[in-house]
């Protein structure tokens, strides 16, 4: 998969054991998300440690490693992203208190799938937006106080730089109103008079 | 495309080394479900259906120049298809199967090669319960064994075990193990507000009980549904420990699997269950005899229903109770009356219901034999498992105290007696049993002995005076010892008393164990 098309789509995980059903998820959500496959828990974690993960539609009864395994091993890591869990039940509750962010229940039809990957996209660009906006006006006060030549060597600078712009990217591919967000933000002049 | 290929059974597409595809079989067109006319020049990857990893139009990317073959799911036609993609001079052959069949068999064959190791695994796990049952001593090790061994494997996510509180309908955690989570915090709340859960369901009916999916299962409480949701648990099993028709407590078994419990599972448990009963039941038992810790209860007696109080109130005498023999179908009753004349005492009480028999053993010391009915004040307590350690009558009254194990219901044995007579519980204690070594009791007895009461006993006992016939006569016991035949007789008598005294625990102040 060519890497400029990873830019421009949320990045999405797939993960089921049976290939069959996570083969369809993956179809289904083909053009809104850049999709990657994986049939158990620990392919799942290798994926996650090698790429930033928008979006988690996770299988939750899986031999081996479970659902609930997966994500309690997020937990420890700095996964940032959105977990749905697809569930063989549906106990109608709603998901306030629950380890996941929503869930799914099987079988799966294609109009939900892509409505609540759209939403968990949405909500997580917005919050991603927000660490934006709070990380590139820390950029800014040092680029106002700090002069080019030994921002290069100012470490902290050189930290926030670089999270501020990783944020800005998914931010970017995870909300389609996230260019005029962004422009507002620019235009608003911070060093007064 | 030539009809010997147009005509075969397996899908053939003719397509350019770039990728074109110019011309489609019969068998090719029904797999891919593609019109022929309209896939004729379009580049193949639309004319074959998507799949996760997209080897057929990745294998066109640059002209093929090699064979590859590759088994790949097509999500929207829901078939598996073997493909090969062969190079030739300036075609490329791509033949196409359905091996759809073959993957859903053996997707069947690893469901059954599962279930059957699962059953082996269970199978396993309920022998190892009931081998560690058997070890199992006391209830905590009862309930430790059970939670341990069944919450502790991959099978299953967490047990509990639940004890009934005695003399209630309540339901007190006692033991747990493995990932409890928010569900059993859940299930505690509900015990506490007595809520209908599966496991209070399992002690009420006293047959094992499934749930499963629990998260969508109405007989389930909604706080404990969404914690077991929020934990991904699927199903549980509540196991009624049983005895008989008693139900002691229950075993609540969670799992994240879907549909785990069958009525094959069921009934292997429900033995777990019965197992777990039994010993339960065994230790409770014991406990009397093994305990040391005991529950002293006084009761206070004023109902001259009861013969002894009657007796007692009707010559103004004192009755106290010097031992009592509880194994004979008649339990056996010794006491000392003082303050009147024991004949009168045993012409009273011999006159009512409740003695099956009476005579007086001592008419000078006041000793008093009286066989117990069941329904007197004694023989109530005798026959609910009590120890009655000291039982004193006089003109006001009785007062009783009596010994029971802390695993028995206090309150059934105190209802017993208290229905019956106008009975009441003055005091209530529990206390460490003493203990006694066997050196403290030699220790004791020898204190108690002359030394001529022991060497006299030593020497008889070694000369097998005691046995059966005798091997040495009193004449010869005592012409070692260099004493008269009667006087060695009377040694042995009085050490003999002390030595049962002693023994049956009877007081120093005891009539019976005083003398020389």
């Amino acid at each position: 998969m060519a890497e400029d098309t990873t830019t421009s789509l949320p990045v999405a995980l797939v993960v089921d054991d049976e290939k069959e059903v996570a083969d369809a998820y993956a179809l289904r959500l083909r053009g809104i998300c850049d999709v990657e496959t994986v049939y158990n828990g620990p392919s799942a974690l290798e994926v996650l440690s090698e790429k930033t993960v928008d979006l988690m539609l996770l299988d939750r009864h899986m031999p081996g490693m479970s659902g609930d395994e997966v994500l309690e091993e997020l937990n420890n890591r700095d996964y940032d992203g959105r977990v749905v869990m697809v569930t063989a039940i549906d106990p109608g509750f709603d998901v306030l208190d629950m380890p996941f962010d929503d869930y799914l229940c099987k079988p799966v039809d294609r109009e939900d799938i892509r409505e609540v990957i759209g939403h968990q996209s949405t909500i997580l660009g917005y919050k991603l937006l927000g660490e934006y906006f709070s990380a590139e006006s820390k950029r800014q006060v040092i680029t106002a106080e700090v002069d080019a030549e030994r921002r290069a060597d100012h470490d902290e600078y050189q930290r926030i730089a670089t999270h501020a712009r990783q944020l800005e990217q998914r931010a970017r591919r995870l909300i389609d109103e996230s260019p005029d967000l962004l422009a507002e933000f620019d235009a608003v002049d911070r060093e007064g008079r | 495309m030539d009809e010997q290929f147009e005509r075969a059974p397996v899908g053939i597409l003719e397509v350019d080394p770039t990728g074109t595809v110019r011309a489609v079989n019969e068998s090719a067109d029904t797999l891919l479900e593609v019109g022929s006319a309209a896939v004729v020049d379009e580049p193949i990857g639309s004319v074959f259906p998507m799949s996760v990893e997209a080897s057929v139009s990745q294998a066109f990317e640059t002209p093929p120049e090699e064979r590859l073959s590759v088994e790949e799911f097509y999500p929207d036609l829901d078939r598996w298809f073997e493909v090969t993609v062969v190079p030739a001079d300036d075609t490329v052959f791509v033949y196409v199967r359905d091996v759809t069949d073959r993957h859903r068999l053996e997707q069947t064959l690893t469901q059954r090669e599962a279930d059957i190791t699962r059953l082996t695994v269970i199978n396993e796990l309920i022998s190892d319960v009931l081998a560690a049952l058997v070890e199992a001593s006391t209830r905590e090790e009862i309930a430790e064994t059970i939670c341990t061994r069944l919450g502790e494997t991959e099978l299953y996510d967490f047990a509990w075990l639940g004890e009934r509180e005695l003399g209630t309908d309540d339901i007190a955690v006692r033991a747990a193990s493995g990932a409890t989570g928010r569900t059993l915090d859940n299930i505690e709340s509900a015990l506490g507000t007595g809520e209908d859960i599966p496991e209070a369901r399992a002690v009420n009916t006293g047959q094992p009980e499934i749930v499963q999916p629990v998260g969508a299962n109405d007989s389930v409480p909604t706080s404990i549904r969404r914690a077991a949701f929020a934990d991904g648990l699927q199903s549980m099993l509540a196991i009624p420990l049983t005895y008989g028709s008693t139900v002691y407590g229950v075993v609540g078994l969670y799992t994240s699997e879907q549909d785990a419990f069958s009525s094959r599972e069921r009934a292997s448990f429900g033995t777990v269950g019965e197992m777990a009963g039994f010993a339960v039941n065994a230790t409770r038992h014991q406990s009397v005899l093994l305990s040391d810790r005991v529950v002293e209860l006084r009761l206070r007696i004023t109902d001259r229903a009861d013969p002894l109080v009657a007796a007692a109130a009707e010559h103004e005498a004192s009755l106290s109770v010097d031992g009592l023999v509880p194994e004979t179908e008649t339990p056996l009753c010794y006491l000392t009356v003082d303050g009147a004349e024991p004949a009168d005492v045993v012409e009273s009480l011999a006159a009512t219901e409740m003695i099956e028999s009476i005579r007086v053993v001592d008419g000078t010391g006041g000793s008093v034999e009286v066989g117990l009915g069941g329904d007197s004040l004694l023989g109530r307590l005798l026959s609910r498992g009590g120890t009655v350690t000291s039982a004193t009558f006089d003109s006001s009254g009785g007062t009783v105290t009596v010994d029971i194990s802390p695993e028995e219901d206090l309150r059934r044995l105190a209802d017993g007696v208290t229905r019956g007579f106008d009975a009441e519980v003055a005091a209530k204690r529990e206390r460490d049993e003493e203990i006694v070594t066997p050196q403290a009791f030699r220790d004791r007895l020898s204190n108690r002995l002359t030394e001529r009461q022991e060497s006299a006993l030593r020497t008889a006992y070694l000369a097998d005076y005691f046995e059966s016939p005798r091997e040495s006569t009193a004449e010869e016991v005592a012409g070692a010892l260099d004493i008269t035949g009667p006087t060695l007789l009377h040694h042995l008598r009085a050490g003999q008393r002390k030595l049962l005294a002693e023994f049956f625990d009877l007081h120093e102040d005891h009539p019976r164990s005083q003398g020389q």
